[in-house]
């Protein structure tokens, strides 16, 4: 809500006025510790309560409360708090930290594979696109199918997207693509209790619909993405806002997670904008009162654009989500909509182009945690976006089972070149360095940017200050270049003062221009020499 | 109870009874409630979890955070805008906890929004409301829901003659048709309503008798009510409900208490205003409304027809009378689904089963009228273009024209020019209901300013309308 913009301008604007000369710059101190590994967030813990979100509560929420409450508080928005000293984010119940050329972790061992016949469909609360049916084992699975103008495509979608946010780390729930039958699934009411018989109607209806949709033909076959979901117990929607009360491992506010804030920039990435209460979940897992909460990406369908498909026919079915409210607000809403009609030559795929959006990183309906997403944690995420080898894009993809090659090239062409988009846009914002290693008296610095030619490295130089513990200068600022990616650090200047506790901070200009964050690097001196203890970006 | 003209929840801290104790916890669990678990006996498929690993560090390793300039700055206007970020957030609180079922209309919700689970909790908080001939009042509410129950109780008092107490409770159920019933009661005392006299231009209808020198003049009275109501509403279809509702209302009407302004013994002659003094009064209706929009909130296509019938009688004098009308309305999606232009009629006639008088205060108003409303007659159409058109997800705005009539019978009502009324406003609305509204009106009588939350303006309900 861009208007809430100027409300916010106004409040920071107070705060300047009513501020007084305290401009000083303290910077931040890292206690002398290994950084943490591991979050810890998964010790046992008494079943927490399913919650079910009130849909017009929730929207309320998201699009008035929110934004008019915030555009009242001037306060800086708080780094992340589920990130450790490196400026990584540890492994918990909410990310697995793999290795970039490792598939990523399931979200529970052992997989079950594909689900096996017959189906019983206990559920009709869903859109007609979806089924929720347990297996003749009992194992639960989310079906989803595709619309019937654009086979293959959220089927896809979903699996791809899958297998890329479990290879950057997220807990995705195991999706493959199989067929199934009509007479493979049974619609299947609860048992009735004595006093409430229960009708089977609704259930043959959910069926009959997720077979034959209102605005397409039937079938007795169908493609579709099985979601192996819940593995637990589910436990609704992860709460955007605070923690959950009764999860004791739950102690970071959620819209201060990382994890959470980044799913912009992976979004941007996939063009994947819902992140709603039926993508993001928690589920528990283990004995009752032996397990604990996992958050999972669910449904992940409307990745890939798939949810973005402008048909030729619905021009003027506006997404409520794109208005352009001061456009639309002084044309009276007549103004003709911005967005030309999908491509219809790969019907499996969506409307994914090779351009960024402004939409593509604002999820809809908006997510706390990613409208509170500061520079470093969008930079985090396209770090690890721009690890990811070509070759595990191509196996998602593969396992996305499409038909046609040329939908299969197309689409890693397009995930190339989005990745290069969103990487470059990330990594412009902070100043994207790593400490390579540590020397007797020198560090040497990895520009994440040139590593990944996202920036031009004859273009590149870099401002280097060397600060005591209280942010004063040890020395002036020097200048530096870089080689092979790599820069060089002189840290004589705290070596030589027997600072106990230094900072280096750099800044990096890309022709000319200053990057608008600095690159801290933090350590302790003593007679073993230098040592890191903590970054920050 | 009149309609509001303006009720804006505010001022002050809420206090939370059971609900949970830090704001974002409270929050959380509002957007969060309570459900069946589907699928909840599945099995668990994890090992077992391991044992307690709390990390002996902050995750983030740090001793201490930096310290950015300007976050004193910062820090200190944030002290400052706490009060009016805290009012937002209660007015959302409040507005959220009573959504769907206490509200000031007749409303009968569809199925899945009797089902939705509500977060049971009990909440207080102060208010402040301008309103029709009533001095700004402060006051408190307190709103309790429960599953499919809800109640509230409102208190108020308006420097320094003015006051208010209002107590609801309304049940739902979902099965076999959705139903609410509702009872209520009120009290209150405004001190500062108008009376003209009857027609569309009073000044020079012949049924008023002014006092020389003062025709035209405006009569300053008070009016001190108890009113009881009770209610039951049936979704008979989708988009079909019936209403059957009893109200008793004890009323005296009086003189204005301030010396500084024409009461009704100076504007008019003495014992032609009839009504004044105190009656009672039970009026009954039967009503059916087809609305096929669906939603009330954002805006929607569709059609809306209503008719309806009821019989005033006081059981202390002979008065007794018919009341009828009826509301048309078309809703017509312009180049956007987004875009709707709304064309509403809303007639009302008032028929004498005696020979008494109807009291004055019993006379039809127009609160459908976004100009001034301030006549009264036997008859009324009140007539509405509304252009809607949304610009952000939950936010629209709104161009309207009205135009509005009174006249003893039907001749009158066609063959007078109606007043008109133009304006301007911004909607807040979620995906089933109204939220907000703000709103500024142009007629010849005058500048209105219309500002609502949590309460929708616009439904046609004679029970707390008059």
């Amino acid at each position: 809500m861009r208007p809430l913009r100027l409300a916010h301008t106004i409040s920071v604007a107070i705060a300047i006025v009513a501020g007084t000369p305290a401009c000083t710059r303290l910077p931040a101190r890292f206690t002398d510790a290994p950084p943490v590994r591991d979050a810890g967030d998964d010790s046992p813990i008494p079943q927490p309560k399913p919650l079910e979100p009130l849909d017009a509560v929730y929207m309320t929420e998201a699009y008035l409360r929110r934004p008019l409450v915030e555009a009242l508080e001037p306060e800086r928005i708080p780094d992340a708090r589920d990130v450790n000293a490196q400026d990584e984010v540890p492994r918990s119940s909410w990310f697995r930290p793999t290795a970039p050329d490792a598939p990523g972790e399931p979200l529970h061992a052992p997989t079950h594979g594909s689900p096996v016949s017959p189906l019983a469909a206990p559920a009709t609360d869903l859109a007609d696109d979806a089924l929720t049916v347990r297996d003749a084992r009992g194992v639960a699975y989310l079906l989803v199918r595709d619309p019937p103008d654009r086979p293959e495509m959220a089927t896809g979608a979903s699996v791809v997207a899958s297998h890329l946010l479990r290879a950057l780390g997220w807990r995705t729930a195991d999706t493959t693509i199989l067929e199934i039958g009509r007479k493979d699934v049974v619609p299947t009411p609860p048992a009735p209790r004595a006093s409430a018989p229960v009708s089977a109607a609704p259930y043959e209806a959910a069926v009959e619909a997720f077979f034959h949709p209102p605005k397409g033909p039937a079938a007795d076959r169908l493609r579709v993405a099985a979601i192996e979901w819940p593995p637990g117990v589910d436990l609704g929607p992860t709460p955007a806002l605070g923690t959950r009360a009764d999860d004791a491992n739950d102690t970071v506010a959620h819209t201060d997670r990382r994890t959470l804030r980044a799913l912009g920039t992976v979004g941007s990435w996939l063009r994947l904008r819902r992140f709603g209460p039926s993508t993001l979940r928690d589920v528990y897992v283990g004995a009752p009162g032996q397990g604990h909460v996992v958050h999972a990406l669910v449904r992940l369908d409307a990745a890939l654009g798939a949810r973005s498909v402008v048909r030729p026919q619905d021009p003027n079915e506006h997404d409520p989500e794109e208005f352009d409210s001061v456009r639309d607000f002084f044309t009276l809403g007549l103004a003709s909509p911005v967005r030309a009609p999908t491509q219809t030559r790969w019907p499996a795929l969506g409307d994914l182009d090779d351009r960024l959006l402004p939409q593509d990183a604002r999820p809809s309906p908006p997510l706390d945690p990613v409208d509170r997403a500061l520079a470093p944690d969008a930079y985090w995420a396209a770090k690890r976006i721009a690890a990811l080898p070509t070759a595990t894009i191509a196996a998602a993809i593969d396992a996305g089972r499409y038909h046609d090659p040329h939908v299969r090239a197309e689409l890693l062409r397009l995930l190339e070149a989005r990745r290069a988009l969103v990487v470059a846009r990330a990594m412009a914002a902070v100043t994207p360095c790593e400490v390579d290693r540590v020397e007797p008296r020198r560090a040497v610095l990895r520009d994440e940017a040139l590593l990944h030619r996202a920036a031009d490295a004859a273009s590149t130089a870099y401002s280097v200050t060397v600060l005591d513990g209280a942010g004063h200068a040890l020395a002036p600022a020097v200048g530096a270049r870089a080689e092979a990616a790599r820069v060089l650090v002189d840290l004589g200047p705290a070596i030589d003062a027997r600072a106990p506790y230094f900072v280096v901070a750099v800044v990096a200009f890309r022709a000319g221009k200053a990057a608008p964050r600095r690159f801290e690097a933090h350590f302790t001196g003593g007679p073993s020499g230098p040592r890191l203890i903590g970054v920050r970006h | 109870m009149a309609r509001r003209l303006l009720s804006l929840a505010a001022l002050g801290s809420a206090i939370a009874l059971g609900g949970p104790a830090r704001a974002e916890d409270a929050l959380a669990a509002k957007v969060a409630a309570p459900a069946e678990a589907p699928l909840a006996e599945a099995r668990p498929i994890s090992p077992p979890a391991a044992a307690a690993r709390p990390p002996a560090i902050p995750t983030s390793g740090l001793d201490r955070a930096p310290v950015e300039p300007g976050d004193p700055a910062r820090g200190a206007a944030s002290v400052l805008l706490y009060p009016p970020r805290r009012i937002v957030e209660l007015v959302f609180v409040a507005t959220g906890t009573a959504a769907g079922l206490v509200r000031d209309e007749q409303f009968v919700p569809r199925i899945d929004e009797i089902l939705s689970p509500k977060p049971g909790e009990v909440s207080v908080f102060p208010f402040m409301f301008f309103e029709s001939g009533r001095a700004p009042s402060l006051g408190a509410k307190m709103i309790a829901v429960g599953q499919n129950a809800a109640a509230s109780f409102a208190a108020g008092y308006g420097p320094p003659q003015d006051g208010l107490a209002e107590g609801r409770i309304r049940i739902a159920a979902p099965r076999p048709l959705p139903t609410v019933g509702s009872l209520e009661a009120l009290f209150d005392r405004r001190t500062q309503l108008t009376y003209l006299g009857v027609g569309q231009s009073p000044a020079s209808d012949r049924r008023n008798q002014f006092t020389p020198g003062l025709e035209g003049g405006s009569a300053r009275y008070l009016e001190q009510r108890v009113r009881v109501i009770g209610s039951l509403g049936v979704r008979a279809a989708a988009d079909l409900s019936v209403f059957l509702s009893t109200s008793y209302v004890h009323s005296r009407t009086d003189e204005s208490p301030y010396d500084d302004e024409l009461s009704l013994k100076d504007v008019f002659v003495a014992g032609t205003v009839p009504g004044v003094g105190s009656t009672n009064l039970v009026y009954s209706e039967l009503a059916t409304r087809l609305d096929t929009r669906k939603t009330l909130g954002r805006p929607s296509p569709g059609a809306l027809i209503e008719g309806y019938g009821g019989v005033g009688k006081a059981p202390d004098s002979r008065v007794a009378y018919f009341r009828a009308g009826a509301v048309f309305g078309g809703y017509l999606p312009v180049v956007r689904r987004s875009n709707i232009l709304g064309i509403r009629l809303v007639v009302d006639g008032l028929a004498t089963l005696s020979s008494e008088p109807i009291p004055f205060a019993s006379l039809l108003r127009q609160p459908e009228f976004r100009g001034m409303d301030n006549r009264r007659d036997r008859m009324s159409a009140v007539a509405s273009i509304d252009y809607r058109w949304a610009f952000a997800r939950y936010v629209g705005a709104r161009l309207f024209v009205d135009g509005a009539t009174v006249g003893e019978g039907p001749i009158q009502l066609v063959t007078v020019a109606p007043r008109p009324a133009f304006g301007f406003g911004i909607d807040l609305f979620s995906r089933a209901t109204e939220i907000g509204q703000a709103a500024i009106s142009w007629s010849p009588d005058g500048v209105r300013l219309l500002l609502s939350f949590g309460v929708s303006t616009s439904t046609h309900d004679r029970q707390h309308s008059y």
